[in-house]
């Protein structure tokens, strides 16, 4: 089941890559990157320039995290659990 | 870090992929060479176009050029077609012949602006090409939905017919599921036994450029931009640099690595600059050259010139030189078409640096003696200009299709063709379509581009808040920020593909295999390049170009011997005609060619011509560089004997005579430079041409100061002609052009001084000039030249002289209406010599005979009906060619002219001769009233009944002038103005004639009807406003300069009628202007004098009568320019 979200996180990076994320207080260490990819546009309304990773945290869960660009900060998106 | 090991992009739209690509082919190549790229390919939507740009950007940046095409190909699934992509890239010449004919045959064989083509049609062209499926292919995006197997099997007979040369591309678009594409591309290509490679589909060159994208993709489709309409996730499609490339395939680094293996394949040079001459067969093996030099010989006889030692000299230094450079075959060539032009009875007159050959003009190429006029061939043709030599010929403006239809069909398929222009998105119109693009309203967004074309975005708000009329605009500041912030950025890119106006290539047989072919919108056979890439491809052209005034002599040539039964021979006429050049002096010369334009016919009262040589300096002269630099007072003053001529040099004297010692010409130029420094005219020309080069001016000053030293040339009169050659050389004008344009000047100006009448009705008819109908009708009213009224028995689809009998009525009309075109003219059909016998056949008039002026009126057309049709015309013509119409009934019935066309005819009097007319106001009754259902049988009798009981009143003369505004746009039976001369007395306004006799700084009132008014966007940022009133006594020049606006502008603007007071100024050779200080609506003064409130008026004390502006005379301004 996934369940959608658009919530601010912290993100600890290592070598570019998130190693670790908090949310809701509780830190998720990161194992695996499955996936990344990036979606900008919509210039001439709200404009968007996202950077996505897809991870896999410890526990088995995976989760869809995006880097917002323009502001600096991290949102998680996405929860498979 | 260790250097990255290059990496090749293989898709890559550019601008010409129009509406996709946001990058010229130079920023392409700019941005590899930035990069460090070794090539990059450039593989827009089937075309071409930025070919030959490409490879010369690619030879600058010392970056290797790809050259390739996305084509489209089409399939049908389920009975509709789907389109999906395949890149291909040649290899060697034969795959880019193989490509150049895929474009071809995409463009050319099916529907325009379609191309396509099938799988099929690609597999037998796979030589020399490489093939790029990537997964917006057919086996691409069945790979992608998990059908391998399907794709594999799609690919097998291109794997067949491209061998090692297939290709999958796979692309990492940083998109979700991109990964799982890149999987699935791989094994489509294991399984098809395809290469893969690593691409990129390349849109624009920097990420912060995707914007572009969304806009270009938006008003390709003619959505507005919204997120469901573009299809870009990121902004990834860009060109990005080997290590950005490699990173994205690090797991697959030979993915990147075939990218250069494949570079290295492509081996094909496209060979720019290197002329290609045109193929012309000649008979039993004898060479093009012999066969030139024998054509020349004969001209000498045909023309009947002397044989003398300089003429031998003249031509055998231009053949050698044409032998030299291999230029024979493209002179036979052009000599058989101008020919041909000829042979089909079109007026045909060859213009610029061409008339500077003898050759051409032994040839039949051009008409102007190079030998007799001293023009110098090194100007038209030279060995150090870099660049083919270029023949210009005009021909009549009204049969230029057919020309080309000639050429093209007599050239063969596949060794002309017609040169395309690339039209590219100026300010306006891309504010036009961004604003349809962001979803802004229309209005509005014309309001803007109308009011600021020149404005950047970063100015927006200081010109909304300057400009007055975008004070009550419906649109947000950030609005028109991001309109124009993107607006900006098309500037420049293509918009679309044209024919271009004039340009034909001549080739020989492999232009097909180096240039595509697409149709042009009326159906010419067109090639993907223009007239830059035609000379960077090295073939060469002959620009064919329509001239208004050719159709405009060829009609009055047409009218003489339809009317006098005269074949005049304007090639033959004489050329130092007395009258002739007494009309030009006395600058009766509207509607001549070349010095009809008030400057002009000032310059020729001063400048006073005498023969045919002065028309080429008077050309030469009138322009606004030598007017500003004060070349003509001195050259005026010495040739009026008042000064006397200056040579920096006695040597200069042979060069600079005949102008006195100013420098006119380019080619005196040369020929000053050979004299003092000894140059070669070839190098001397090269000088000349180089002379607006900053950087290489103090090495060509050193140099030609030396020389001249050691020639023995004093050095202080050196370095005056020096700088004499450098102030003047680049308002110098090519002497040959001139003298080429000289001729229609003169035949004009004497088919005016002769044929008055007929010459008008040409020019009527054509519209050549500068000035609207009306001033032409008025001039020849001036000439006694009565204007017949329009006649639906009478009037011909062009403007026709008829004889009148003196006193300005015509001389049985009736007769003479019924006596001539019968045969039913179609309009446009040129062809009324076929008219001999008629009416008027009375002999052969002299010239001196024909002068007199009363003898011919000129008969208002139905080509200048408001809203007639072609098709209308030919129905009256079809009808009355059976019997002439009696009354307007019968003229419903018989024709299929609409309603709203009838009324205007019957308004502009069209009825009025007709035998069953009472008033033109009941003919206008009837022409909205009658029934035209009722059988036309049962009102043979003549007894139509139909007259309305009661009596209508006649229209006032000043009625039948408004009416004749409406319907023609020309004031036909009076001048407008005559109806307010009482007001002009009363204002005491000094007539236009009377002008030149008042002092400069004077105030003086003016008054007339403005025919034209330019606001020109001026250096200074002001805003200008140039007017042209016409007051029936000639033009008068009105300025209004921006203090003055802000209480004049709306006047000036809504007014067609127009009373100015202002200072008189003396404008060098312009003549002299207004400097408008008030100005006032004429008729409003008019109304106010008969209400006896002038005084109020002028005052400004006098609210403005509400009156519905007069649209019509603005809606029908004769016909389309």
């Amino acid at each position: 089941m996934s369940k959608r979200y658009d919530e601010e996180v912290r993100v600890e990076r290592d070598a570019g890559m998130p190693s670790a994320f908090v949310w809701r207080d509780r830190r998720y260490e990161v194992l695996d990157v499955i996936g990344k990819w990036r979606i900008e546009g919509r210039w001439w309304s709200d404009g968007r320039d996202r950077e996505y990773w897809r991870v896999e945290a410890r526990g088995g869960a995976v989760w869809d995290l995006y880097h917002d660009r323009a502001r600096g900060l991290w949102h998680v998106e996405r929860l498979w659990d | 870090m260790a250097e990255t090991s290059p990496f090749v992009h293989l898709d890559v739209r550019s601008c010409f992929s129009l509406k996709e690509g946001a990058f010229t082919p130079e920023q392409l190549t700019r941005r590899a060479a930035e990069l460090g790229m070794p090539a990059v390919a450039m593989t827009d939507r089937d075309g071409l176009y930025g070919a030959a740009r490409f490879v010369a950007a690619c030879e600058r940046e010392g970056v290797k050029p790809l050259l390739g095409a996305a084509l489209t190909v089409r399939e049908r699934v389920r009975g509709r077609g789907r389109d999906a992509p395949v890149v291909l890239l040649a290899t060697d010449d034969r795959g880019y012949a193989n490509l150049c004919g895929l474009i071809t045959d995409a463009h050319m064989l099916g529907e325009r602006l379609d191309p396509h083509v099938a799988p099929a049609q690609v597999l037998p062209r796979a030589g020399g090409l490489l093939a790029f499926f990537g997964p917006r292919s057919a086996p691409g995006r069945m790979a992608a939905a998990g059908r391998i197997d399907a794709g594999a099997r799609w690919l097998g007979p291109f794997r067949e017919a491209f061998g090692d040369r297939l290709h999958v591309a796979v692309e990492h678009r940083m998109e979700r599921g991109s990964d799982e594409e890149i999987r699935a591309m791989l094994r489509l290509a294991e399984r098809s036994g395809a290469k893969p490679a690593a691409t990129n589909p390349v849109r624009y060159l920097v990420p912060e450029d995707a914007f572009l994208a969304d806009v270009l993709e938006c008003m390709r489709e003619i959505v507005p931009l919204a997120q469901n309409h573009v299809s870009r996730e990121n902004a990834e499609g860009y060109l990005k640099d080997a290590a950005q490339m490699r990173a994205l395939f690090s797991e697959r680094p030979d993915l990147c690595d075939a990218t250069r293996g494949i570079a290295e394949r492509c081996s094909f040079d496209l060979g720019l600059k290197r002329v290609r001459f045109p193929d012309f067969p000649t008979p039993g093996g004898r060479s093009a050259d012999a066969v030139l030099a024998e054509r020349c010989w004969r001209g000498v006889h045909e023309r009947g010139l002397p044989e003398t030692e300089a003429l031998r000299d003249r031509l055998h230094l231009e053949l050698s030189m044409i032998r030299r450079m291999g230029f024979a075959a493209y002179f036979l060539t052009v000599a058989d078409i101008v020919a041909d032009i000829r042979s089909m009875g079109i007026r045909c007159a060859c213009r610029g640096s061409a008339a500077g050959s003898l050759v051409c003009y032994l040839t039949g190429i051009s008409d102007v003696d190079a030998l007799r006029h001293d023009l110098a061939f090194e100007r038209f043709m030279n060995p150090m200009r870099g660049e083919p030599p270029d023949i210009d010929v005009d021909v009549e403006s009204a049969r230029r299709e057919d020309v080309y239809d000639m050429v093209l069909s007599r050239h063969g398929d596949e060794r002309a063709a017609c040169v395309a222009m690339i039209d590219t998105y100026r300010a306006r119109s891309a504010i036009r379509e961004v604003g349809k693009a962001l979803g802004l309203p229309d209005v509005e967004i014309g309001m803007v581009a109308k009011s600021f074309p020149h404005i950047s975005a970063r100015h927006v708000r200081e010109a909304m808040e300057r400009l007055p009329e975008l004070q009550g605009i419906n649109l947000k500041i950030e609005q028109l920020e991001l309109l124009f912030r993107v607006a900006e950025r098309l500037d420049g890119l293509p918009r679309h593909i044209a024919l271009h106006p004039c340009g034909i290539v001549l080739s020989s047989h492999d232009l097909v295999e180096r240039v595509p072919l697409e149709r042009s919108a009326n159906g010419h056979r067109m090639i993907q390049a223009d007239k830059d890439d035609v000379e960077l491809l090295g073939y060469l052209k002959l620009d064919v170009l329509g001239v208004r005034m050719l159709s405009s002599m060829r009609h009055a040539l047409d009218e003489i011997a339809r009317t006098t039964g005269e074949k005049v021979d304007l090639d033959r006429i004489s050329l130092d005609d007395p009258p002739t050049f007494e009309l030009i002096r006395r600058s009766d010369t509207l509607g001549c060619f070349q010095i009809e334009s008030p400057g002009q016919r000032e310059l020729l009262q001063k400048l006073q011509p005498e023969r045919w040589e002065d028309l080429i300096v008077d050309i030469s002269l009138f322009r606004p560089g030598p007017v500003k630099s004060d070349m003509i007072r001195p050259y005026l003053a010495r040739r009026a004997g008042r000064e006397r001529p200056v040579y920096a040099h006695p040597d200069l004297k042979p060069a600079l005579r005949e102008t006195f010692g100013v420098i006119v010409y380019h080619e005196q130029v040369i020929r000053t430079l050979a004299a003092i420094a000894g140059y070669d005219l070839t190098y001397a020309d090269h000088v000349r041409r180089h002379l607006d080069r900053q950087d290489l001016l103090p090495a060509f000053r050193e140099d030609f100061l030396r020389r001249a030293t050691e020639r023995g040339v004093d050095p202080g009169a050196a370095e005056k002609t020096w700088s004499a050659v450098t102030e003047f050389a680049s308002f110098g004008f090519c002497k040959a052009h001139a003298a080429a344009f000289a001729v229609p000047t003169y035949q004009s100006a004497w088919l005016k001084t002769h044929y008055p009448a007929q010459f008008l009705a040409g020019v009527l008819t054509h519209d050549p000039g500068m000035y609207p109908r009306r001033l032409i009708v008025q001039d020849a009213r001036r000439h006694a030249i009565p204007i017949l009224p329009l006649d639906v028995n009478g009037s011909e689809p062009e403007y026709v002289v008829e004889k009148v009998a003196v006193g300005g009525t015509p001389r049985a009309a009736r007769t003479a209406s019924s006596g001539r075109g019968r045969e039913g003219r179609v309009p446009g059909g040129a062809a009324s010599t076929t008219r001999a016998a008629t009416p008027f056949h009375e002999g052969f008039p002299s010239p001196s005979a024909a002068s007199e002026p009363h003898s011919y009126g000129i008969r208002l057309a139905l080509q200048d009906v408001h809203g007639i049709s072609d098709t209308e015309i030919r129905s009256i013509l079809e009808a009355r060619a059976e019997r002439p119409f009696h009354d307007v009934g019968d003229f419903l019935r018989r024709t299929t002219v609409s309603r709203p066309v009838v009324e205007a005819l019957a308004h502009a009097g069209a009825f009025d001769a007709l035998p069953g007319t009472k008033s033109r106001r009941g003919n206008l009754y009837e022409a909205m009233t009658t029934d035209t259902v009722r059988e036309a049988g049962q009102l043979t009798l003549g007894l139509d009944g139909a007259a309305p009981a009661h009596r209508f009143k006649d229209y006032t003369d000043a009625e039948v002038v408004r009416a004749e505004l409406e319907v023609l746009g020309l004031d036909a039976t009076r001048h407008i103005v005559s109806f307010y001369e009482p007001l002009l007395a009363d204002l005491g306004v000094t007539h236009a004639k009377d002008l030149r006799r008042r002092r400069g700084g004077e105030r003086v009132m003016v008054a007339g009807v403005k025919v034209a008014s330019q606001t020109p966007a001026i250096r200074s940022g002001q805003r200008i406003i140039f007017l042209t009133l016409d007051d029936a006594t000639g033009p008068v020049e009105v300025t209004v300069f921006e203090s003055v606006q802000p209480k004049v502008a709306k006047t000036v603007f809504h007014s067609f009628a127009l009373a100015v007071v202002g200072e008189l100024r003396r404008t060098g050779v312009g003549g002299v202007g207004i400097i408008a200080e008030d100005v006032w609506d004429l008729t409003a003064l008019h109304h106010a004098r008969g209400r006896g409130e002038l005084r109020e008026a002028l005052a400004g004390e006098v609210a403005e009568p509400r009156r519905p502006a007069r649209k019509l005379w603005h809606a029908s301004g004769g016909s389309a320019g």
